[in-house]
């Protein structure tokens, strides 16, 4: 599991950087931004994984503590996208 | 020319940042706005987004290599991000000069005491505490098993470290690792390893914002983010076969430059 967060930080960063280079390319800025935000969204998708992970070793409450963070990253994107 | 520089900055950023555990603004916000004459706010939101890179593929690498102790990593991540949110709010009433200086004289501390610890044996001792983790040591060969020492301070710490980052707006990498190797009593490996992994998600949260704020150069984080993917992935290579003591003298010498510059700072915006 461990193997599958670290695979998540590492090809997230890569696919994103992927996308931001097309979007530059093709001079698309929403595909550039959404490169930028396929990478500034990788480390909440791991961490949804490390919440998986430490539940299944038995770590509910650092489990349900992780899941709460991305649950604040979340918030943090959707007051973004709502502000004016 | 300058796409270059960046380039180069960002490489050294990522180096930086995987050696010492540390975000790498510190060369990131000075390139963009010293060299480009970008907006400061602009830089720091940049560099934010660009920094979840150096984050992601360090942190990558150490997960791997068991080096990363996710649990104080969460649990230690969930006080920062409260403790940044206060610091955010303080920061509207505390005279700014109060909190650089009071930063300036902590670095200079944990610049002693990181000094310190490095005259001493490098092995650390086996103590009785939480979140016990193991990881395997190229540098020494060996198997080290640690607990995280006393965690209520360290959590208290945390929230601090998250306070200060919040009202001034810096990463939090250059004082989670001292809190982690000092207070927590992790190996320094682990320490950088950890809070490594940190970083990006603090970075991820405040970047989220200025995304959609238009404050983010795709251009610029394409630029940074290749760069940094390159440093990154050679200072994980080389962090885990060098010694901790070559390490610690790595932080000590980022820390002094820190403090020096708080201090600095600090008078300067106090008016002296």
């Amino acid at each position: 599991m461990r193997e599958a967060i670290a695979n998540t930080l590492y090809m997230g960063v890569l696919v994103g950087l992927a996308i931001l280079w097309l979007g530059l390319a093709l001079g698309s800025s929403s595909l550039s931004y959404v490169g930028v935000l396929t990478v500034v969204l990788t480390p909440p998708a791991a961490l949804v994984l490390a919440a998986v992970h430490l539940a299944r070793e038995g770590y509910v409450l650092y489990s349900v503590i992780a899941l709460i963070e991305v649950a604040v990253i979340a918030s943090s994107l959707i007051v973004g996208l709502l502000s004016p | 020319m300058e796409e270059l520089l960046v380039l180069l900055a960002a490489f050294m950023a990522g180096l930086l940042g995987a050696l010492i555990g540390i975000g790498g603004g510190v060369i990131l916000v000075p390139t963009f706005t010293l060299l480009l004459g970008m907006d400061v706010k602009v830089a720091a939101a940049t560099s934010l987004a660009s920094l979840v890179a150096t984050s992601a593929i360090s942190s990558s690498a150490y997960l791997r290599r068991g080096l990363v102790n996710l649990r104080l990593a969460v649990l230690l991540e969930m006080v920062t991000i409260l403790g940044s949110i206060t610091g955010a709010s303080l920061a509207l009433i505390a005279p700014s000069w109060l909190i650089e200086l009071m930063l300036g004289v902590a670095l200079a501390y944990a610049t002693a005491a990181v000094v310190f610890k490095a005259l001493r044996a490098e092995l650390p001792r086996r103590v009785e505490g939480l979140v016990e983790h193991s990881y395997y040591d190229e540098a020494l060969n060996a198997s080290i098993s640690y607990t995280c020492r006393r965690l209520k301070l360290t959590a208290a710490l945390s929230f601090l470290a998250g306070m200060l980052s919040g009202m001034l707006g810096i990463g939090g990498g250059v004082l989670k690792v001292p809190i982690l190797d000092l207070v927590a009593g992790l190996p320094l490996k682990a320490a950088v390893a950890t809070s490594s992994y940190m970083i990006g998600i603090t970075a991820s949260a405040g970047s989220t914002v200025y995304v959609f704020k238009g404050l983010i150069r795709p251009y610029l984080v394409a630029l940074s983010i290749t760069g940094i993917v390159l440093g990154a992935k050679l200072g994980t290579r080389i962090m885990v076969r060098l010694r901790s003591k070559v390490l610690r003298v790595l932080l000590a010498t980022v820390l002094a430059y820190y403090s020096y510059r708080m201090i600095i700072r600090g008078l300067r915006d106090y008016g002296l």
